[in-house]
């Protein structure tokens, strides 16, 4: 925890006072003060938001391009009529040990009416579009977060990576809630909407307010992806495959599309292929095992989003899980170190063109800050 | 020269901290709990692969946490991910359309080869839905219904014919009916409900009377292809299970 200390803050020196006799050598701070210190340093210490904020611009557009592929289909999928309509709601509701999955979602607003279930959903695109730039963003993250539990209620559209865009909906909800309440430089209007526009289009003035609220969030963001990440690993300690290093194995040779031929062929020979295979296997299992013991290490970046940049290629080529591997970027970014982010700007603004563009988003941040407490 | 002077950022009031800090804790274990509250497994047991109970702790914490608190805020998942498990067969269903007179109308694939990748990822899912399958246990003794009601039918696999072990149709039968020459396996019953769904938008959508739904599965070719002498042996054979004809 001691590491996770932001150097850029330092306590006010107290007052000078007349002189006394010498104080008596400090005592050992009990060590639940520590842990107390630890704990408040680590969840409100006010933090730049521009990890929230490439959080939101990022994971926005993730939620774009997954809402975005229900388009043309949104009947099929949500309408009363569709895939999973009313009828099989009321028979799902009916079957034994089966809790009625859907719960609440604003598409259920538009009734049977296709006009109004459409209306709603490019409504919902344009919710995400604007807070992904960051406008009204008090308002539009609420909404969006809205819009992604409302989009998931089918029971029959329960795939794995929309549990982590729901993870990242309210995250990116609760920072938002949370952040800007105390900046003077917003009119009271302004503190209940959030500013008209947010970064990167707009609050990119040297000396942006650091926000406990932003900190807040973001620390949760990581605490709970590290303990999806520990989840999962432990959970495919339930099956052999990945026990023995063959895990990965079927994903190479999906079932319908390899024939026996295919799977005895090798160019690396046998041994050669099924080491390196369950070496793989066994990297992916250890990187999610140890997630916690190297997450919020900065000198472990490159393990850190190597990992997340590995696991993206194979779930998108090989895995034919197109979300999935964005999703798990996104939370890995979340680890990234405001320092870390305008180190990122200042190299961009090196590159000419496109990169130069995007540096300019990244102001630099003032190199102390004192903080004061209560 | 004086150093520049700094702008002073508070920390939040203690009692703000100490609210937020019960808060985290709350939410985050709701978190935890929810993730241990799952079944884990299949395990070997002496009646064959069987997941295991949750710890009882964190079930009845669960009901509190996860059925109040987190599901309302659609975050109740337990992160055991469907594709942790390694082996699951490929699936993949058509769609016999018929009109009134029995006549054929159109036969559609999902996932459909020629969509784009976000479509074919969701059809997957709408064909992962129809999986599932689970043995029947050893048909009993016949039971007798309750005066006045009657005895509900189970579903279960049956050959097309004897000699077609992979071959297989839906069928309803009284538990204590199941065949006892080999081993039984039945649809879950939300595959049934699923595919009764999917038939009936299939023929609101194309106009049809009625839909065929049936499913192809295949398990994936074991790695001990690569090693074992008669490989071909480990080969899984495509199962078709069809669920039969459903009305609009």
């Amino acid at each position: 925890m001691k590491k996770m200390r932001s150097s850029q803050i330092q306590e006010r020196p107290a007052p000078a006072r007349a002189p006394q006799a010498p104080p008596a050598p400090p005592a050992a701070p009990a060590a639940g003060a520590g842990f107390r210190e630890s704990w408040v340093r680590f969840w409100f210490t006010p933090a730049d938001p521009i990890v929230l904020h490439a959080l939101r611009v990022l994971g926005g557009g993730l939620l774009l391009y997954w809402l975005l592929g229900y388009a043309g289909q949104v009947d099929a999928f949500f309408g009363p009529e569709g895939w999973f309509g009313r009828q099989a709601l009321n028979e799902a509701v009916r079957l034994e040990g089966r809790t009625p999955a859907l719960g609440w979602s604003v598409t259920y607003l538009a009734g049977g009416n296709s006009v109004a279930l459409n209306a709603i959903y490019w409504a919902s695109v344009l919710v995400l579009a604007l807070f992904t730039f960051g406008v009204a963003t008090r308002v539009t993250a609420v909404l969006s977060w809205v819009v992604v539990a409302s989009f998931q209620a089918n029971p029959a559209l329960d795939y794995d990576p929309d549990a982590l865009l729901a993870v990242l909906a309210f995250y990116l909800m609760v920072g938002h809630l949370l952040t800007g309440w105390s900046r003077q430089d917003l009119s009271p209007l302004a503190r209940i909407t959030g500013p008209l526009l947010s970064w990167p289009l707009g609050d990119r003035k040297v000396g942006q307010p650091l926000s406990s609220g932003a900190n807040v969030a973001v620390r949760l963001v990581q605490v709970h992806f590290a303990l999806v990440m520990v989840t999962s690993g432990l959970h495919k300690l339930n099956f052999g495959e990945w026990w023995s290093g063959v895990a990965l194995w079927y994903p190479l040779h999906p079932a319908f599309e390899t024939t026996l031929a295919a799977a005895r062929h090798t160019s690396l020979g046998t041994d050669l292929y099924l080491a390196l295979l369950s070496l793989a296997t066994y990297a992916a299992l250890a990187w999610q095992l140890a997630f916690p013991a190297f997450a919020w290490r900065p000198r472990a970046r490159a393990l850190l989003l190597g990992g997340a940049a590995a696991g993206w290629v194979w779930c998108g080529f090989i895995s034919g899980l197109p979300l999935f591997g964005p999703a798990v970027m996104i939370f890995c970014l979340a680890y990234v170190t405001p320092r870390e982010w305008h180190w990122l700007g200042g190299k961009l603004r090196q590159i000419p063109g496109p990169g130069k563009v995007l540096g300019k988003l990244f102001a630099p941040r003032l190199e102390k800050t004192v903080v004061q407490r209560s | 020269m004086s150093e520049p002077s700094s702008p002073i950022l508070r920390m939040p009031p203690r009692w703000l901290m100490i609210v937020g800090s019960v808060a985290i804790l709350l939410h985050l274990g709701a978190v935890a709990v929810q993730a241990l509250a799952a079944h884990s497994g299949p395990w070997v047991t002496d009646f064959g692969p069987s997941p295991a109970e949750p710890p009882h702790f964190a079930e009845l914490a669960n009901r509190v946490g996860g059925r109040y608190y987190l599901h309302p805020l659609h975050l109740s998942y337990h992160y055991h991910f469907s594709t942790n498990y390694p082996n699951l067969p490929d699936v993949y269903f058509e769609a016999i359309l018929r009109d009134d007179k029995g006549q054929h109308i159109k036969t559609l694939k999902f996932p459909d080869d020629a969509a784009g990748p976000l479509a074919r990822h969701r059809q997957s899912g709408l064909a992962r839905g129809l999986g599932g399958d689970f043995p029947m246990p050893m048909p009993g003794p016949e039971s007798l219904p309750a005066p006045g009601r009657e005895l509900r039918l189970v579903p279960m696999w049956d050959r097309v014919e004897k000699i077609k072990p992979n071959d297989l149709k839906l069928v309803e039968v009284r538990p204590h009916e199941a065949r006892r020459e080999w081993p039984t396996m039945r649809p879950s019953d939300w595959a049934v409900l699923l595919a009764r769904s999917y038939a009936r938008h299939l023929c609101r959508e194309y106009g049809a009377a009625s839909a065929e739904i049936i499913r192809y599965s295949q398990a994936p070719i074991s790695p001990a292809v690569l090693v074992v002498l008669q490989p071909e042996t480990l080969v899984a054979p495509k199962v078709v299970a069809n669920f039969g004809v459903f009305p609009r």
